[in-house]
């Protein structure tokens, strides 16, 4: 893209590429930058834990019951005697993985049902998408998830395979909308017209256009799944080994009770920060990625 | 003299856009008078849609600043009105029909109530009273099957219809002035001839003063007595539409009428192309506008914006106007 | 419309196609729609057909069902001696080189997260025209002949005007040495003063490579400065054909005389005249007679119960006009000053 400095006062020159444009509108967005950086320190502190360099001892009794918090203890101790810094530091690798994870592969499936359905239009494939989006649509999400579990033999994956099945759903209805809404569009005659197969349009000149979309749909999905994980892990539905904020508000629902609020502060406040700085961020991307916005 | 319908001295609109304020108006002045149409022509982007939108305070402050020195309508100054006062002359003084009536007309409400609703609501008339009023408007609007369109949904109608529908709204509280921003340009040309001459005998009817917006310098020929043709959100020149055909003085008037095509018994030439092409707002220079894409541009028309003056009885902006015969 | 030899390049015969208004799995047999109807013309090489018409009228779709954009229901569209109806994909692929089309909406008609470039490499590298670096010279030398400088092929389709997009879609037609470019309202969405530099480049094409268009526009005065031969339809027939000076000397269908007067002209001295349309302007379905009967000026009792037939003019070659006006029973009747 050397081509464009060269010569100032074009329009080009001012717009710059795509990306960079959207980086330019992001970087303006101060709630954006700091949902960014909230962000990146919480992804910091996965990797760290997921490397082996922090929160290595979770499971360890390493005080007494319900010890102050204390220079041993940043946040305390639990019933247990086990520190809960340490447990909450190890579970925002769970809450990474699990965000992750589902919102990678739930935008994917979404992505290639969607472009499926959508390019296949008035189709038999077309209903049959919808039908299934219906019909997972209309279960109740936890009754759906505990019968998972139950049909996997209580398996760790249950819950991923869950919320995979099911969030995609969103992403496919955008998806194929978007993907009808283009295909009538004069470029996919013009490439129709000189031949090009039908797989090679929908991955060259349709799936790229839907980015924003995914980019979009998967940070959505990403706090859903962390949300919901942590419902579930409350719920006994979730995590079945590890750690995970959700077991950490369930084990801190006892010991609210009875006057000990570290677990309770530590798993909620990591919780509600991460989401809000990944939701501050989702915004600042919607928001930047809307060509009409700031114009 | 008489007192124009509406005067506007130096509307000035400037966009927020992504390097500050962009001007896409800059400056105009002009009038309109009861009983004539007035064409504001130009190309895409020349600011003549923001205008009409600017003249009927449908701008909102957001995206845009608005400037006028004086804005007279019917010799009461409306400039400093806030939203209120607006909503108050709009529809009743002033009144719009824009491009797509598809999207201007609600498309869950028959033609005939959002008529009524408009007279009712500027009028305060009985629920019969406005009845009586919409069917008579849609009368005048050209339709003798009144009844029948007073009934029916926007989308029953066919296009031209609908442009139809959509004059004989703007026309059911007899504005004093008329915006019609490219009224005709989604339509067919059949259909467009009979919604021109519609807004001419409605014109006449009413003496409405009517601001004709459009690209299409045929559609001025055949509706306005006057014309101004906009270029990069200045007036480059005012004038009678026919001494302008017969004569125009600025170099862009002369380039934008060569570049029309027609169809001439003896096929006399092709269209005569401008070169180059319409700059952005960003990009405005700091001469005159149109001095990159003009044959007679020297030093002075790259340096400074030429003001405008008037020759015979027209208002041009250009330090080289074209000489007469 | 009728056409006889050889020497056509593009020969479309009775071609015709239905919709379905009703859509979906199970629509049936629905109510339908006729977009063309039964229409023969043909082009020679390196001539311009102008084919104008309302919107509405069929043309967009008579453009795509020879582009076998869409499946015409019969008919016949052949062009170097294949009938393309019935062409497999890989005879249609290797046809298409020399068929291109270009687009009326220049914004909607480039892939907006392509470059210019990648937009343009498309053709060759789908054909397998050169290698690599011929490509791109290619390319280069393409923009030369639509007037452009290399330096756009970096940016992106929203970065240029719609005149200079116009011309990308124009020298990704041209790229491929096309016989036949099938323009479909190619200038109708750009301001007049850049209109007009686009037709003298479609002139240009079709003087120095020879290549012939189908120029499909909404508006006659376009039309008349690039063709040589138009073709005028309504409601998915063509009703008048002939060559350019023929059809505007001596406008015969009564439609096409109504267009004509409909023009605003930019000289206020030639008025326009207002057309007097019946019986609203809804397309109900014409089974009998002729598809302007409806709105005819001069309409006659057999005009609603026979489809006329195509009759050609005998003052002038190759202008043919189809309606009852012109039939030797009537031609007491006619008027045909």
């Amino acid at each position: 893209m050397s081509g464009f400095n060269r010569h100032p006062g074009t329009l080009a020159a001012r717009d710059g590429t795509r990306s960079a444009h959207v980086w330019g509108r992001l970087r303006k967005n101060h709630m954006g930058m700091a949902g960014l950086v909230i962000v990146l320190i919480f992804l910091f502190i996965a990797v760290a834990a997921w490397a082996g360099l922090i929160g290595q001892d979770w499971s360890r009794v390493t005080g007494g019951r319900w010890e102050s918090p204390a220079t041993g203890h940043l946040f305390g101790t639990n019933m247990l005697g086990q520190d809960v810094m340490e447990r909450a530091i190890f579970s925002t690798r769970t809450a990474f993985e699990v965000g992750l994870l589902v919102s990678v592969l739930s935008t994917l499936l979404g992505a290639m049902l969607g472009a499926l359905a959508g390019w296949f239009s008035q189709s038999l494939l077309d209903e049959a998408v919808l039908w299934l989006k219906g019909v997972l649509d209309s279960i109740p999400f936890y009754l759906f998830v505990a019968a998972v579990a139950f049909a996997m033999h209580g398996s760790p994956w249950a819950m991923h395979i869950a919320m995979i099945a099911t969030f995609w759903t969103s992403t496919g209805r955008l998806v194929r909308g978007e993907v009808m809404r283009l295909k009538n569009r004069e470029f996919i005659d013009a490439a129709r017209s000189i031949g090009l197969p039908a797989h090679t349009i929908v991955i060259r000149h349709l799936l790229p256009n839907t980015l924003p979309i995914l980019l979009v749909q998967s940070s959505l999905v990403f706090v859903a799944a962390i949300k919901t994980e942590v419902i579930l892990s409350f719920l006994g539905l979730g995590v079945q080994d590890g750690v995970s904020w959700g077991l950490m508000l369930a084990e801190s629902t006892q010991e609210v009770l009875a006057g000990h609020f570290a677990n309770f502060i530590a798993a909620s406040g990591m919780l509600f920060l991460l989401l809000m700085g990944f939701n501050m961020l989702a915004d600042a991307f919607q928001d930047a990625f809307d060509d009409r916005a700031g114009l | 003299m008489t007192t124009p319908a509406l005067e506007v001295r130096n509307l000035s609109v400037a966009f927020h856009g992504a390097t500050g304020l962009e001007p896409v108006v800059d400056g105009i002045s002009f009038e309109l008078f009861a009983g004539e149409i007035v064409g504001l022509v130009g190309e895409s982007g020349c600011g003549k849609s923001v205008t009409a939108r600017a003249l009927m305070g449908l701008l909102p402050a957001h995206i845009a600043e608005t400037n006028t020195a004086s804005l007279q309508l019917a010799g009461t100054e409306i400039s400093s009105l806030n939203n209120r006062g607006w909503q108050q002359l709009r529809g009743k003084e002033i009144a719009m029909v824009f491009q797509e009536p598809s999207t201007a007309l609600d498309s869950v409400f028959t033609i005939g109530y959002q008529i009524s609703c408009v007279l009712r609501r500027l009028q305060k008339i009985s629920r019969a009273g406005a009845r009586r009023g919409a069917l008579s408007a849609l009368e005048q609007g050209g339709f003798t099957n009144a009844h029948q369109v007073y009934g029916a949904y926007p989308h029953q109608l066919s296009g031209g219809m609908r442009q139809l529908a959509m004059i004989a709204l703007a026309m059911a509280t007899r504005p004093r002035v008329l915006i019609a921003d490219e009224p005709t340009t989604a339509l067919d040309v059949t259909t467009q001839s009979l919604v021109l001459e519609r807004l001419k005998l409605l014109r006449d009817k009413y003496a409405t003063a009517v601001l004709l917006v459009t690209h299409d310098l045929g559609v001025v020929a055949q509706c306005c007595s006057r014309v101004m043709v906009m270029y990069c959100g200045r007036l480059v020149e005012q004038s009678e539409y026919s001494d302008l055909f017969n004569h125009a003085k600025h170099p862009y008037s002369q380039g934008l009428l060569a570049s029309v095509p027609r169809i001439a018994s003896g096929r006399t030439g092709y269209a005569q192309a401008i070169p180059g092409r319409v700059p952005a707002p960003s990009e405005y220079p700091t001469g005159c506008h149109f001095a990159d894409r003009c044959f007679k541009a020297d030093d002075l028309c790259r340096r400074s914006y030429p003001a405008t003056q008037w020759l015979g009885n027209s208002r041009v902006a250009c330090y080289h106007p074209l000489e007469s015969g | 419309m009728k056409t006889t030899g050889t020497s056509m390049l593009l020969q479309v015969e009775n071609l015709s196609k239905r919709f379905n208004l009703r859509q979906g799995l199970f629509a049936g047999d629905g109510p339908s729609l006729t977009a063309i109807d039964q229409v023969s013309f043909g082009i020679e090489t390196s001539q311009i057909y102008g084919l104008v018409g309302e919107s509405g009228s069929g043309k967009s779709t008579l453009g795509r069902a020879i582009l076998q954009l869409i499946k015409a229901d019969s008919g016949k569209v052949w062009f170097h001696g294949k009938n393309l109806c019935v062409a497999n994909t890989r005879e249609l692929n290797t046809i298409r080189k020399k068929l291109q089309v270009i687009f009326q909406d220049s914004s909607a008609a480039l892939s907006p997260r392509r470059t210019i470039l990648q937009s343009l490499l498309e053709p060759p590298e789908q054909f397998k025209m050169g290698g690599r670096t011929q490509r791109r010279q290619m390319c280069e030398q393409v923009l030369e002949t639509v007037g452009l400088n290399d330096e756009v092929l970096g940016r992106l389709p929203h970065q240029l005007s719609s005149g200079q997009r116009q011309r990308i879609g124009i020298a990704r037609a041209v790229l491929t040495e096309p016989d036949l470019i099938i323009a479909d309202e190619a200038v109708s969405a750009l301001d007049v003063s850049v209109q007009a530099q686009v037709l003298e480049l479609i002139r240009k094409l079709q003087s120095e490579r020879g290549i012939a268009f189908l120029f499909i526009s909404h508006d006659l005065a376009v039309v008349s400065q690039v063709a040589n031969v138009v073709g005028v339809m309504f409601q998915g027939q063509i009703v008048e054909s002939a060559p350019v000076d023929s059809l505007f000397r001596q406008p015969s269908h009564p439609y096409t005389q109504e267009l004509l007067a409909a023009i605003p002209n930019p000289d206020p001295t030639v008025l326009m005249s207002t057309v007097h349309i019946k019986a609203g302007l809804s397309r109900e379905a014409q089974t009998r007679g002729c598809v302007f009967a409806n709105r005819c000026a001069s309409v006659m009792p057999q005009c609603h119960v026979q489809t006329p037939s195509v009759h050609s003019l005998e003052t002038v070659e190759h202008h043919h006009v189809k309606c009852h006006l012109y039939s030797e029973s009537v031609d007491n009747l006619s008027d045909r000053a």
